[in-house]
């Protein structure tokens, strides 16, 4: 582990070399030599100094490298007009180390301290390189929502210290009650984001600009279904009690999500709506504390992280050449950019979980463990599945069918590098289903 | 004109902490403290302007006051007793303890605080922000005998101090709101474990020094002239930023390190509410640490044509090294033995 920890401090220099592709490289070699390391099941391998990675930790830094390799591609622009993107390709190296130390800790203070670093290069990202005035408020919502919850958690980590005597993870073996149920699990609950408490994450993806909404719905949620993951082992005999409850606001909040997205009329407001949604059966699954639940938790993180991380892209795609989001202005994109066109079938075909992707068994998987949890939630998961399928279909025939808008003046069709990011989105989510084994090894 | 007047002044008050802090007498101690006032009344005084003198009549005013209150209740023990009473029902002892809450200013006594520090320069206001809480709180460690009552007035100094500095634009009297809130925080760190005090103070004069140092050299006292003055130098935007989120306490930062050993150690003496609130009251401090540093989290692109000089100052960087690296550095030395 620490092999990689200091290739990426050493890459710090590399950013402030005026070479960006550079950066893009090391990134992309760097995710390919951490695939060499997996991990096979939920023993710790690799272990130095307080890190190491089982499966679940792999997968998630492998995401993360992924993600940030995808990121630089994405943000070409900044390079472009010189946007400070020197101190943009340091602010993802450090969001990468401090995901890598969040994924790859075995301790549970490590972890947390990690964890709320990832915030501020995060922070830094949405308030630096934002398009409008309202990306103060979006960083102060991302920032105090996290904060306000994740700071009560510092208390019960210290709490847990007292009563087991340790921190690392693999040694917790005891039974708390509700209050730290809630103490612990809130910060990942808001991260997630479960339904009422979710507020901070569209405002948050709106005003982002494309790393940081990749980032943010690619990795940043899924560290609180891995915190969840880690911890709920520690909360079985109370979770048995209250987890209906949990996993009754998400289903119930991922129809409600789902039919707001479906009067969405910004583009990226409604990818960041149907990611609450997955999210919300993610938690469900979760929290249904069974093993189908965990694995097609993980598996929907997965394939979520690369599907609404492709579709920000998509949405950036076009932001850069039309320069509105608005779904009334980018109407008829068929004619515009058709071999684009395929891309935006791709990837929101797979938001709906259509054959091939991961999506789909993420989302069997965890039907089987919601409908074994309780069958009453059959109806909410038929109105969940309904839905996502609606609003990706109403993303991809409003944004590519109809009429284009007539003060459309001149578009230029995509670069290659476009094209090789939606691909490196793609492939990963459709292609890892073939070996799809791989990822339910991990309990 | 060289004032030699004022070294020999800020001799004399370093000199005067250091008899405070080292004397076994209770007189003495109060000695101390009566010259660590008279010292540094000189200090402030400014002949071209009104306003330090102003703050410098409040500051004798407060001090007086309360050691006067001190040297009353020294007496009145003596009186009664012969010597000082240790068991903590006594009244005494809360006299005791307020007076050197005034004298730190933490917050039921906090009122002349700020109203002093508005009036000084910054060099004034790092003396009065560090150096000057030294003396009242090694007094208040050596008689920490009242749980209950320094819990209210942890409490009180930490929701205070956040509540009072939401609406403030004068950057002198966010630093003193802040240095309220930091008293509470080196208040509870005091409770169990002395040693965890020492780093706290240490840290929190590093972190002020550095914020005090770049305020000092642009010449900055209120929010607005925020904005437009650290556009030709990012670099020290960016350690602006950095400083201030440190000092509210955020993880990578240096600010974490005497939280993290606070709460860990309230917490193992199960003072979980003082925590919570502790915690709570400090996130608002926290957003408006956050507001002052809009202008530098913006990356505003407003370039000015006269670029200003850049400090580059050795001792300048090698502080803002420790103050933004220093957490993981700390972390990271006990495993090279």
């Amino acid at each position: 582990m620490m092999k990689f920890l200091i290739t990426l401090l050493f890459l710090i220099p590399l950013c402030f070399c005026y070479n960006y592709w550079l950066m893009v490289n090391c990134f992309f070699i760097l995710s390919f030599m951490f695939m060499m390391n997996y991990s096979f099941n939920n023993l710790y391998l690799n272990v130095s100094y307080l890190f190491g990675n089982d499966l679940l930790g792999y997968i998630f830094i492998l995401l993360s490298f992924w993600i940030c390799a995808l990121m630089l591609l994405a943000s070409e622009k900044i390079y472009k007009i010189d946007n400070y993107y020197y101190l943009f390709n340091l602010m993802v190296l450090l969001l990468m180390m401090s995901l890598f130390l969040v994924f790859s800790s075995m301790n549970l203070f490590i972890f947390y301290v990690f964890f709320e670093v990832s915030l501020i290069p995060t922070l830094i990202l949405i308030m630096g390189w934002g398009y409008q005035p309202e990306r103060i408020e979006a960083g102060i919502y991302l920032l105090f929502y996290t904060l306000l919850v994740s700071l009560p958690m510092m208390i019960s980590i210290f709490y847990m210290y007292n009563c087991m005597g340790t921190m690392m993870l693999m040694f917790m073996n005891y039974q708390f009650n509700l209050l730290m149920y809630f103490c612990m699990n809130l910060v990942f609950f808001v991260k997630m984001p479960m339904f009422f408490i979710h507020l901070w994450l569209p405002k948050a993806h709106v005003e982002a600009p494309i790393s940081g909404s990749m980032i943010l719905a690619g990795v940043m949620l899924k560290l609180g279904g891995y915190g969840l993951f880690r911890l709920m082992s520690l909360f079985i005999l109370v979770g048995l009690k209250i987890n209906f409850i949990i996993v009754t606001i998400s289903l119930v909040g991922g129809f409600f999500v789902s039919l707001i997205c479906v009067y969405q009329s910004d583009m990226k407001s409604l990818v960041a709506y149907s990611s609450v949604a997955h999210m919300g059966m993610v938690l469900a699954g979760i929290m249904t504390l069974n093993i189908w639940g965990f694995w097609g938790s993980l598996v929907m993180m997965l394939a979520h992280g690369l599907c609404s991380s492709g579709l920000f892209c998509l949405v950036n795609i076009v932001y850069e050449r039309i320069h509105s989001r608005s779904l009334y202005l980018n109407k008829g994109l068929l004619n515009m950019m058709p071999s684009l066109s395929f891309w935006w079938f791709m990837l929101c075909s797979s938001n709906m979980a259509a054959p091939p992707s991961l999506n789909l068994m993420g989302e069997i998987i965890l039907l089987n463990s919601l409908v074994s949890y309780s069958s009453l939630s059959m109806i909410l998961l038929m109105f969940l599945s309904f839905f996502s399928a609606v609003y990706s279909l109403y993303l991809f025939s409003y944004s590519q069918h109809g009429l284009y808008y007539s003060g459309m003046y001149s578009v230029y069709q995509g670069v290659f590098r476009e094209y090789l990011l939606l691909l490196l989105h793609w492939l990963p989510l459709n292609f890892m289903i073939i070996k799809s084994e791989l990822w339910v090894l991990w309990i | 004109m060289f004032k030699f007047y004022k070294i020999l002044f800020l001799n004399i008050l370093f000199f005067s902490t250091l008899i405070v802090i080292s004397s076994y007498s209770w007189l003495s101690m109060w000695m101390g403290l009566e010259i660590n006032l008279l010292s540094i009344l000189p200090l402030m005084a400014n002949p071209k302007n009104l306003y330090p003198s102003e703050a410098a009549m409040k500051y004798f005013i407060t001090q007086t006051l309360a050691s006067l209150i001190l040297l009353f209740s020294i007496l009145l023990s003596m009186n009664m007793k012969e010597f000082l009473p240790q068991n903590s029902s006594n009244m005494l002892i809360l006299i005791i303890n307020s007076s050197l809450f005034l004298k730190a200013g933490a917050a039921p006594f906090h009122a002349w605080f700020p109203e002093v520090i508005e009036g000084l320069n910054w060099e004034n206001c790092l003396l009065m922000m560090t150096w000057q809480k030294i003396a009242p709180m090694m007094i208040l460690i050596h008689n920490l005998n009242m749980f209950f009552y320094l819990s209210w007035i942890i409490l009180i100094s930490s929701i205070l101090s956040g509540i009072y500095g939401l609406n403030q634009t004068s950057l002198r009297k966010i630093l003193a709101y802040s240095s309220i809130n930091h008293i509470a925080w080196m208040l509870s760190s005091m409770l169990n474990f002395k040693l965890i005090w020492l780093l706290y103070f240490n840290i929190y004069v590093i972190l002020v020094f550095n914020l005090i140092m770049i305020f000092k050299y642009f010449n900055i006292y209120y929010m607005n002239q925020l904005n437009l003055i650290f556009n030709s130098n990012k670099l020290l935007n960016f350690l602006f930023m950095a400083n201030f989120l440190s000092l509210g306490g955020l993880p990578p930062f240096l600010g974490f390190l005497p939280k993290w050993l606070t709460i860990m150690n309230l917490t193992s003496n199960q003072f979980y509410s003082l925590t919570l609130i502790l915690i709570i009251s400090t996130l608002i401090t926290l957003f408006f640490y956050i507001r002052l540093t809009f202008s530098s989290f913006l990356l505003m692109k407003v370039e000015s044509i006269f670029k200003s000089k850049i400090i580059g100052n050795f001792w300048f960087f090698s502080f803002n090294f420790i103050s933004l690296a220093g957490l993981l550095t700390y972390a990271m030395i006990p495993n090279f033995f």
